[in-house]
């Protein structure tokens, strides 16, 4: 964490609301694109971004300001959206386990626009962000802290509150189930030599 | 899962698995040669650790979803200002609590303590303090020296002196050890000059006992 983010932190932590609200201008488009991720939708994102801030702002007192603060926004931001889903009813619970201590595989059934009908469909981003609101979204939550936001296995293992272990096998079988849809979907074709993964 | 034709030591799973390892650098030097023969035989693994690489890269350039324009702004508006406010209200009420509390108790402490309960010393004996019964010895190192000491019935007063009155039972000792039933004062602000001697925080049990011209 930079002295300029510790600062405002640490005077955030005291109800400073001008510290806060840089603080939120630092992170809210992060957040945001990895609410965008998990819930694969633009309004949800917006209105969950909210409900972290505000859920930041009130549990300030609780912070350790010695940790590095943005583990502790995505930690509150994955539970968040863990939870929204949870609550969504389109969530559809299918019966093969997940095989990391965490047997719930998950897949949204939206309605809503999916991000990647606005995009090419043989465009690798568009085909990625469609892919990705078909995927777990355990799976999606540690895809987006590794390679979106550069996380070290050991800081994702404290957001997701998961073994470092863990964090690399979950990541390995996110990977494979993210290609497996891009297979399934056409973007990539079927490598014959290898062992077809499903939804694991 | 057949082998590609040629490819002895691994197979393809065993490869793949071993591809999507974070740090490959740290496999044993015979499985990154199994590895490596693999990768140079089996175009199907290729393609798939392509693949995986294209998909690391095609994550890691996604683009960035703005907050709308207003985001901060709406949000510092929803903040739980009744929080803030609650904090003031509390600051008040402390303030005001503490105002009625010195109205009520501070003032008329302020007098007591400014204004001591006097007596005037008179040869008039009905006038002044009078001492009932006889003087009773206390030890000094139970009553300190120079305060005034109320035995039972009795008052005996040591002198003109300033200090705490002490109740003393009739076996010499402190019947409430070291509790101040009182205090004597000395004024001496009097324009005339005339010495004044004053009791304050005077207990109830203690009055009974203290019989002269009060004013």
């Amino acid at each position: 964490m930079d002295l300029v983010e510790k600062a405002l932190v640490s005077r955030a932590k005291q109800q400073d609301i001008h510290a806060f609200a840089e603080l939120v201008e630092l992170y809210k488009d992060r957040i945001v694109s990895f609410l965008f991720r998990m819930t694969g939708n633009r309004e949800d994102a917006y209105d969950l971004a909210q409900d972290v801030f505000l859920k930041v702002y009130s549990n300030f007192h609780s912070f350790d300001s010695s940790l590095r603060f943005s583990p502790w926004l995505y930690r509150i931001a994955q539970n968040l959206a863990i939870d929204f889903l949870r609550r969504k009813k389109k969530i559809v619970y299918l019966d093969e386990p997940l095989g990391d201590g965490d047997d719930r595989v998950w897949q949204i059934e939206s309605t809503d626009p999916l991000p990647a009908e606005v995009a090419e469909f043989r465009d690798l981003e568009g085909a990625l962000e469609r892919a990705l609101v078909l995927l777990n979204p355990l799976y999606r939550a540690v895809l987006m802290l590794r390679f979106v936001e550069e996380m070290s296995y050991e800081e994702i293992a404290n957001i997701l509150s998961i073994p470092s272990t863990t964090v690399k096998t979950r990541l390995h079988r996110a990977r494979e189930a993210l290609r497996q849809i891009l297979v399934e979907q056409g973007y990539y074709e079927e490598s014959q030599g290898g062992k077809k993964y499903g939804l694991q | 899962m057949k082998n590609p034709k040629g490819v002895k030591n691994m197979d393809c799973s065993k490869y793949r698995q071993f591809a999507c390892e974070p740090d490959t650098t740290s496999l044993p030097k015979a499985t990154l040669a199994a590895m490596k023969e693999h990768s140079q035989l089996c175009v199907p693994c290729q393609s798939y650790v392509a693949q995986l690489w294209e998909i690391e890269q095609g994550l890691k350039c996604l683009a960035m979803v703005k907050a709308p324009a207003d985001f901060t702004r709406t949000l510092v508006k929803c903040l739980p200002t009744t929080e803030q406010g609650s904090t003031a209200w509390s600051l008040w009420r402390t303030v005001g609590v503490a105002a009625i509390i010195l109205l009520f108790f501070g003032f008329p402490t302020y007098m007591l303590l400014e204004h001591p309960q006097t007596f005037v010393e008179s040869n008039d004996v009905r006038a002044a303090v009078r001492i009932v019964g006889q003087s009773v010895i206390v030890p000094e190192d139970v009553v300190v020296k120079g305060d005034l000491r109320v035995y039972h019935a009795s008052l005996w007063v040591l002198g003109r002196v300033e200090g705490n009155v002490y109740l003393v039972s009739s076996e010499h000792s402190l019947g409430d050890k070291g509790q101040v039933r009182g205090q004597i004062v000395r004024q001496t602000h009097l324009p005339w000059d005339k010495v004044v001697f004053g009791f304050r925080n005077i207990s109830q049990e203690l009055r009974s006992y203290l019989r002269g011209a009060w004013r």
